[in-house]
């Protein structure tokens, strides 16, 4: 053999260990930035699963503006979308409008598109999917409740996961919280009725997110940017309105507000505050507890000295270290004093 | 070297001179652009759509260049040409070297100029061009150095019409490597991933491709070409030439 055999011998026995090290370290490399790769199908298709995925995408939407979605177009409806996301599973749109359409209809098949989405590490980073999917369970538990059947904890439980996994999305709206805690109401033991489990799960919720500087723990209404405490006012202004005069509301209410918002001053039946200076609440023309009322002239307390008398509504605070304690007793040993 | 550089300036020119290059060409931009117009029938998923579609198309356009190639060694062997060139004082694996260099140009230059037009269009179109988007481009445009190099493994041992097609075939197979990955040099070494280049899904969702990967991925890209580049040669210095 001619040298120029050996080298080329010897090139292509040192490019190839070097491309087999290589590819394996790049295909590493590209899975750690592909993580969702293994989803992908592993049909032929040269790598164009994604076009393939863009097509039947534009096929999907010209069938769904074609036709109804029923009980006989829901399966062709849910293999179109299995086609879309089985050659592009981070194709997050086509979950949301496969969840959406096949819901009402087709809900098993509805909440199996819901899971493979929240299997998939970035489509389940939108709040939506895990919010239909836990409306899909809770609005079938929610019509036994409403047709005197008894509800299925299991789904209940299935229902309140998903709410949880969409509240605790980025950007979650408020309404993964409110449906939240309504699961949980559902889910809480006893016959009484639902509104009234709704106040104390919102009641228990808002205990356990409460921290002693007036801060919600971990985080959680930083990220859903609302007041937890307003929610639960509100739940109950709603029981209130929904239920009036009902005294198990009533007493419900009642111990909630005295026990959780002592400070604050609440119009005792539509529970919306009241002024400095009101005599009767203006939401419902209730006499009403006065407060921040001058003590001399009975006008309204802009600051600490009335604007009209000029009274201090605080007594002078005695300044530390002004008065010195008496000296305790000395013994006088000289004229024989105890 | 001298000899290397002419056989390839030979081809590129060749090919370079055809005004149809840039008629395809323009006609791939001129589809880019038109999926602007499929903002409704995607549901507003159109910027993605463009994305896609250009990096099919930057593909395509890679391997239909490095098809050229395999019509055209074939043929030069049929017709003689080859002969007469390598009764000059110039090695085979020269003469395979110049014809890789000249084809891999063609190849750079017309998805390069696809690539190109990608990012103005995406440019006038949405004020914005995401680095995703152009890594990915870049990955497609870096894809024709091994594709080039099957072409001419095929095109030095096979009719034109058979490397052509065996090119193609291997290029599409060489997408589903992946699955032999567990068998070391096999994968990588002895057969290709082509789907290493192939980031497209996450160009489209502006996952950022990194910069090592890209040459990571280059250098394998290079590496696999060169070892089989020295297949090639070794298998075309036994063959008996007109």
């Amino acid at each position: 053999m001619r040298r120029s055999t050996y080298v080329l011998i010897g090139v292509f026995i040192a490019a190839t260990v070097i491309a087999g090290s290589l590819g394996r370290l790049a295909l590493e490399r590209q899975l750690s930035i592909a993580n969702t790769r293994d989803m992908v199908s592993i049909r032929p298709m040269a790598g164009f699963q994604k076009f393939a995925a863009d097509i039947h995408w534009m096929l999907f939407i010209q069938y769904g503006g074609a036709n109804d979605v029923d009980a006989e177009t829901a399966p062709e409806f849910y293999r179109r979308i299995m086609r879309i996301i089985s050659n592009d599973p981070d194709f997050y749109r086509a979950y949301y409008t496969g969840v959406l359409m096949l819901g009402p209809v087709a809900p098993n098949l509805a909440l199996d598109i819901a899971d493979r989405g929240l299997n998939n590490p970035r489509v389940r980073l939108h709040w939506e999917l895990p919010m239909l999917a836990g409306q899909i369970v809770m609005n079938r538990e929610k019509m036994k409740y409403y047709n005197n059947q008894p509800m299925d904890q299991q789904q209940l439980r299935l229902a309140n996961g998903y709410f949880e996994q969409a509240k605790n999305c980025p950007g979650a709206g408020g309404i993964a919280l409110r449906s939240y805690v309504r699961s949980l109401a559902a889910l809480r033991p006893g016959d009484e009725r639902l509104e009234l489990k709704e106040i104390a799960a919102w009641y228990d919720y808002w205990q356990r997110q409460r921290r002693p500087l007036g801060y919600y723990g971990d985080g959680e209404s930083n990220r859903m940017d609302m007041d937890v405490e307003e929610l639960l006012l509100t739940q109950m202004r709603v029981a209130k309105a929904r239920f009036p005069n009902d005294p198990e509301v009533e007493k419900l209410v009642e111990r909630i507000v005295s026990e959780a918002f002592p400070a604050r001053r609440l119009d005792p039946v539509t529970l919306q505050e009241y002024d400095a200076g009101d005599l009767y609440s203006p939401h419902s023309g209730v006499r009403v507890n006065v407060y921040g009322i001058c003590g001399a002239c009975s006008a309204v307390l802009k600051g600490r000295y009335c604007h009209r008398c000029g009274a201090d509504s605080q007594p002078p605070a005695i300044p530390s270290g002004t008065i010195k304690p008496p000296p305790p007793p000395k013994a006088d040993s000289r004229k024989g004093r105890p | 070297m001298d000899e290397v550089l002419a056989i390839a300036q030979s081809t590129w020119q060749r090919i370079l001179k055809m005004f149809v290059v840039y008629l395809l060409v323009g006609c791939a931009i001129i589809e880019i652009g038109i999926t602007l117009l499929y903002d409704t029938l995607t549901m507003h998923h159109h910027r993605m759509l463009m994305v896609d579609l250009s990096l099919v198309l930057t593909t395509m356009a890679g391997l239909l260049t490095v098809l050229a190639l395999a019509f055209d060694l074939p043929r030069e062997m049929r017709e003689g040409g080859a002969a007469t060139l390598l009764s000059k004082p110039i090695g085979r694996y020269q003469y395979l070297l110049g014809k890789y260099f000249g084809i891999l140009l063609v190849s750079l230059v017309v998805t390069g100029m696809i690539a190109t037009g990608f990012c103005l269009v995406h440019w006038l179109s949405f004020k914005s061009l995401p680095p995703s988007a152009i890594q990915g481009h870049i990955l497609a445009v870096v894809q024709v150095i091994p594709i080039a190099a099957i072409g001419l493994f095929f095109a030095a041992l096979l009719s034109e019409a058979a490397a052509a097609i065996m090119t193609a075939v291997t290029v599409w197979i060489a997408h589903s490597t992946p699955m032999l990955a567990k068998y070391p040099i096999v994968y990588g070494g002895l057969l290709p991933d082509l789907n290493l280049f192939n980031m497209r899904a996450e160009a489209t969702y502006n996952v950022a491709i990194n910069g090592p990967y890209l040459l990571m991925v280059a250098a394998w890209g290079i590496a696999y070409s060169v070892a089989l580049f020295a297949l090639t040669a070794l298998i075309f210095n036994q063959r008996d030439l007109k």
